[in-house]
């Protein structure tokens, strides 16, 4: 084997690599975890049943709403209008609690004001599927919380507050959650 | 100390040609869509190993490195050993078709001693000569979850033999094997390859698997390209259950049987004329082995796992025969006694029973024995400050050839920050002897009569000979490191060691004898094996992982070791056991992985291996390629090319028995998976 064949040879093999490129996305890509977490926001939403009376007509969107900041951000065009239910998905960033009756699910970032205690008592039994990854979200009254268990997400789920709004959550779903009390 | 050669031409170019091609790489796009996955495949997926930063790695005072199931698949590698050549420090080569030499730090041999290779807590080597018979030891490739391979003593928690390094071969969890699976590959070299897998839930509890695997492997070579008498096949099937009585109690019950057919010939020395006899025989090797495993968690900062396993091996070999049954209890406990310490212990005992069916030219002293080993281990993890960690432990082993050995290490960790690490480690590890050191009496070769290195007119065996009273090899290891891992996707991992060893083996001869009343009357010409040997051994090794975009990807991993072993005063006229040279210089390895459009993955692996053996097998420099399309989900079809750059080429010639040296082949396979 000569020098001058290896350089044939890998350059060949680079060239393959390097041309069946497509022209790129420029944004940066979201991280695994938040890709993951969104995915779980699609299937919430195909598992989650909503009262009639949350919706105004067979055809009206799921309305997902994010409130505060979080990494989920970025990787949530990966899930918008996608169809749950015979219903596109639909996102929207909310600043004011005024937004609330509009939505079907709420993301709970980050948030400084409104703080989570008004969140949640502004929400009081309304049908909207609550759901963050701040730390025991399930346990001060919010309904589906993020959690990292054994290097995989997963979630815990607080059945008390979602059977309070109105909402029921398919076995499938809850097999895989860990319930908090 | 000798100089160090440069390292050769090719591997720098390609190097280069690979970081410059990256320049040109436009950013390509092919993302796993996790929006199609069900919502019970999210539950599984590990964000870690996708990351590919595991929090664990940057808080270990160990060299340590792992190979993930992903980089398995990806490099196209059919069986375990290939898999190995992607680590830094660990020296891989093929021998014939169906034995490999493999050890970690130099001492490499197909009888490589100095290595502990563990499959799912199960200890792999053979208790006759403490290494590995790879050809008998595999698993469904796709279930291998990872491949955690430590460098240096890890004697001080594994225990003797686990000297110069540890393998792990961990297999994934049943939870992420469920549904139906198979796979098979056709290839020149390996004639076919695969296997069949179905997982199931078990109730509300736990979920199973059961496997099948096969495989068919063609001939090698030798230096002329004639093929060798050396094909061989191998069967294996096997379970594993995952039960969670709750959410605190873990059981695992796994088993796996096999049974292969390993084709040999080889010509054995004979005291007739022409002093040679050919060997060529189908020798069988078959095993099975069932393991129970509980992990309770007591509080969250209290564990603590039981083993016991039960192993049983038939391996045929030139001139010997073996039947071995092994049970190995383990029992592990964690614990934070006190604030800022985090103590593991345990114990161990492990029976073992073999019998050998010996020939002439191969004689163990007893034809059966029945060893025992009782072993403790107590090491605590101290936490000096928030940025400084503290592991001090030991391992006391009692064993029926050398009795009492204790194993300490101290290791030091320090973090400054999230991104850099440093570590140091100083640890002692023994060697223990093992059955076939202090019993054998092997034929080592024949001198003809009146040839010019024996002029009498009989002929000269040459033996080896084991003793009862030969002591451990013993090793400190000097080891430091720095890890540097930060948010970017670029993250280096660079180790540094120092060994210094003593009481090596080596072969001391006696004064000829003549024995005119043997049948045919010879010469005697008997070797013991002695601790004749000391000497230092030093290297460097330094893994690169750089992925500029989530569809691109570059691990490089290179190594550098230097040893110099010498004979003791006294022993000038000795043989070595272990050659200097048995190790290559330099190593390298870039692999380079890249996603493209339409679900197509494109891997290409170059390495490079220094002269070993005083050059009796030359540098190689080699290519693998694999190119894969996965039309649909489920699907996978892929093309590998191994070995690309040279029609054949050695990677080492064994030299304590007789095996005929052959070449490793330039071949292709193609592969389909199918899952649903």
């Amino acid at each position: 084997m000569t020098i001058k064949r290896l350089i044939v040879i890998t350059g060949l093999l680079f060239s393959i690599a390097l041309h069946g490129g497509v022209p790129p996305p420029l944004h940066a890509e979201p991280a695994t975890e938040s890709r993951i977490k969104a995915a779980y926001l699609l299937n919430f939403a195909r598992f989650v049943t909503w009262p009639d009376v949350a919706f105004e007509s067979s055809v009206s969107p799921i309305v997902l709403c994010v409130l505060g900041e979080d990494s989920i951000d970025s990787a949530l065009p990966t899930i918008q209008y996608k169809r749950v239910q015979d219903r596109p998905l639909v996102i929207q960033h909310i600043d004011t609690l005024a937004d609330l009756p509009a939505c079907h699910m709420l993301f709970v970032g980050e948030i400084k004001s409104p703080d989570l205690p008004q969140v949640l008592s502004a929400l009081a039994s309304r049908p909207i599927l609550t759901v963050s990854s701040l730390p025991d979200f399930s346990l001060r009254g919010g309904m589906l919380t993020f959690i990292k268990a054994e290097n995989r997400i997963r979630f815990e789920v607080n059945l008390s507050t979602t059977q309070m709004a109105g909402l029921t959550i398919s076995s499938r779903l809850l097999k895989l959650a860990r319930l908090v009390p | 100390m000798t100089i160090l050669p440069p390292v050769n031409g090719p591997a720098i170019l390609a190097a280069i040609l690979i970081i410059s091609g990256l320049c040109l790489v436009p950013p390509l796009r092919a993302m796993e869509d996790f929006t199609e996955l069900s919502i019970e495949e999210l539950a599984n997926i590990e964000v870690t190993s996708v990351s590919r930063k595991p929090q664990k790695l940057s808080h270990s005072a160990t060299a340590i490195f792992v190979i993930t199931g992903d980089e398995i698949r990806r490099s196209g590698v059919t069986s375990i050993p290939d898999a190995l050549r992607m680590v830094p420090g660990i020296q891989v080569s093929r021998i014939s078709s169906n034995r490999w030499a493999i050890s970690a730090r130099g001492f490499n041999s197909r009888y490589a001693n100095k290595l502990l290779v563990q499959l799912d807590g199960r200890t792999l080597y053979s208790p006759i000569f403490s290494g590995v018979f790879w050809e008998s030891h595999a698993t469904l490739m796709e279930d291998i979850d990872r491949i955690e391979v430590i460098r240096g003593p890890g004697a001080s928690l594994w225990g003797a033999n686990a000297v110069n390094g540890i393998i792990n071969i961990i297999t994934k969890q049943t939870a992420k094997t469920q549904g139906a699976f198979s796979t098979n590959s056709i290839g020149t070299f390996t004639r076919t390859n695969g296997g069949v897998r179905y997982g199931a839930p078990v109730g509300e509890t736990g979920h199973y698997r059961v496997y099948t695997t096969y495989s068919d492997r063609e001939a090698s070579v030798n230096s002329s390209g004639e093929e060798q008498a050396d094909p061989w096949d191998h069967l294996q099937t096997g379970f594993r259950t995952d039960l969670a009585s709750n959410p605190d109690t873990q059981w695992t019950f796994q088993g796996d049987g096999y049974t292969g057919h390993i084709n040999e010939e080889t010509n054995i020395p004979s005291l007739t004329p022409p002093y040679a006899t050919l060997y060529k025989h189908e020798n069988t090797s078959r095993g099975m082995n069932l393991l129970g495993r509980l992990s309770h968690t007591l509080s969250p900062t209290s564990e603590f796992s039981v083993q016991l396993y039960y192993d049983q091996t038939m391996k045929e070999e030139t001139q010997l025969s073996s039947t071995g049954d092994l049970v190995d209890l383990d029992l592990q406990h964690r614990l934070q006694p006190l604030n800022g310490h985090e103590v593991i212990w345990g114990l161990g005992y492990r029976y073992y029973t073999d019998t050998l069916n010996v020939t002439e030219a191969f004689v163990f002293e007893k034809p059966t024995t029945t060893d025992h080993l009782i072993s403790a281990f107590l090491q605590d993890d101290i936490a000096l400050s928030p940025t400084l960690q503290l592991t001090i432990g030991t391992k006391v082993e009692h064993n029926d050839y050398t009795q009492t050995e204790v194993q300490p290490n101290l290791r030091l960790l320090w973090k400054p920050d999230e991104t850099n690490n440093l570590w140091f480690a100083a640890s002692r590890a023994v060697r223990t002897p093992n059955r076939g050191e202090t019993q054998i009496c092997l034929r080592n070769s024949i001198i003809p009569p009146e040839s010019p290195a024996n002029p009498t007119l009989l002929p000269i065996e040459v033996l080896l000979v084991g003793v009862e009273t030969l002591e451990s090899e013993k090793l400190i290891a000097l080891e430091t490191g720095y890890r540097f891992t930060p948010e970017s996707p670029f993250s280096l991992d660079l180790t540094l060691f120092y060994y210094f060893y003593d009481d090596l083996y080596g072969y001391a001869p006696s004064p000829p004898k003549p024995d005119l009343d043997a049948v045919p009357p010879r010469v005697i010409l008997a070797s013991t094996i002695q601790n004749l040997m000391e000497g230092n051994t030093w290297g460097l090794e330094l893994a690169t992982n750089w992925s500029p975009r989530p569809e691109l990807r570059f691990q490089s991993a290179y190594s550098l070791f230097q040893a110099d072993l010498t004979f003791k005063s006294g022993y000038a006229d000795a043989t070595a056991q272990y050659s200097d040279n048995a190790a290559p210089t330099h190593q390298l390895s870039l692999r380079s992985g890249f996603d493209l459009p339409r679900q197509v993955t494109l891997d290409l692996w170059l390495r490079y291996v220094d002269d070993i053996q005083e050059n009796r097998v030359d540098a190689y420099t080699e290519l693998d390629a694999r190119i894969a399309w996965r039309p649909s989900k489920g699907l996978e079809l892929s093309l590998t090319g191994q070995n690309l750059l040279h029609t054949s080429h050695p990677e080492f010639i064994e030299t304590l028995v007789w095996i005929e040296p052959t070449e490793v082949e330039r071949s292709v396979h193609a592969q389909a998976t199918l899952s649903f």
